[in-house]
């Protein structure tokens, strides 16, 4: 992971986290660490999202597919080496998660106005770092009920 | 911390746990065992053990978004986490 930033004046800091064939941009404020992949155990009748319940510092922590959130191409046997642990929901009821992906590439910032808005879900819309698009995660819209 | 004495129990690749005063009785039946609840049984593929002290914790909204199964909360045992089941409302990948 490189540790410089790409400057975006009033920009927010996010890390960039590789999902499939996508990038994700999550926001450095609702990242609490990057882990080797955690074990995730799977519940039956679980959604396709949900991989399963791992163990981190001695609690159970939910382990999502990202690519799967975000509808990325994934391959047929994704191995998802390391699990972003993050907090998400809606700002009065704050859980811990764990994303599993493909790797933290970068931190970036990301200035509001260049991103374009999605038409909704978890990718609050998609912007261009570095010459490539990445999708901005709402990590709030994650908790929200379907 | 709970005080209650948890049954634990493997099926598939899951961990489960039951309140034990509400286990009737174990049953082997071939390969698996049922755990005998006061209106239903369970399957299970393995016991393994009883547990004091688990901290159950309730099922949060993100975690209830992808898995809509009724249970009493989800706990770590010895590094594993679990699903305790609600004896009143078993998921059904137990009882078939």
């Amino acid at each position: 992971m490189k540790g410089t930033a790409e400057r975006a004046p009033g920009g927010v800091p996010c890390l960039l986290v590789q999902a499939g064939d996508d990038l994700c941009a999550v926001p450095i404020a609702a990242v609490r660490r990057v882990v080797k992949a955690l074990q995730a155990y799977p519940l039956p009748g679980a959604g396709p999202e949900l991989l399963g319940l791992a163990e981190y510092g001695g609690e159970p922590l939910a382990v999502l597919d990202l690519a799967r959130l975000v509808n990325a191409s994934s391959g047929p046997k994704p191995l998802y080496p390391v699990t972003v642990v993050v907090t998400a929901g809606p700002a009065n009821s704050r859980e811990t998660v764990g994303l599993a992906a493909d790797g933290a590439v970068e931190i970036v910032s990301i200035a509001p106005a260049s991103v374009v808005p999605s038409a909704g879900g978890i990718v609050r819309g998609e912007a261009t770092v570095g010459g490539k698009v990445v999708r901005l995660i709402d990590l709030e819209a994650l908790g929200a009920s379907t | 911390m709970s005080t209650t004495a948890f049954l634990l129990f493997r099926r598939g690749t899951s961990l489960w746990a039951v309140p034990g005063e509400q286990v009737g009785g174990l049953e082997a039946q071939g390969d698996t065992v049922c755990v005998r609840l006061a209106t239903t049984g369970l399957w299970a593929d393995e016991v393994v053990g009883l547990a004091r002290g688990l901290e159950v914790r309730p099922v949060g909204a993100l975690l209830r978004r992808f898995w809509r199964v009724r249970c009493r909360g989800v706990a770590v045992h010895d590094g594993v986490p679990l699903v305790v089941v609600d004896a009143e409302n078993p998921p059904r990948a137990l009882t078939e």
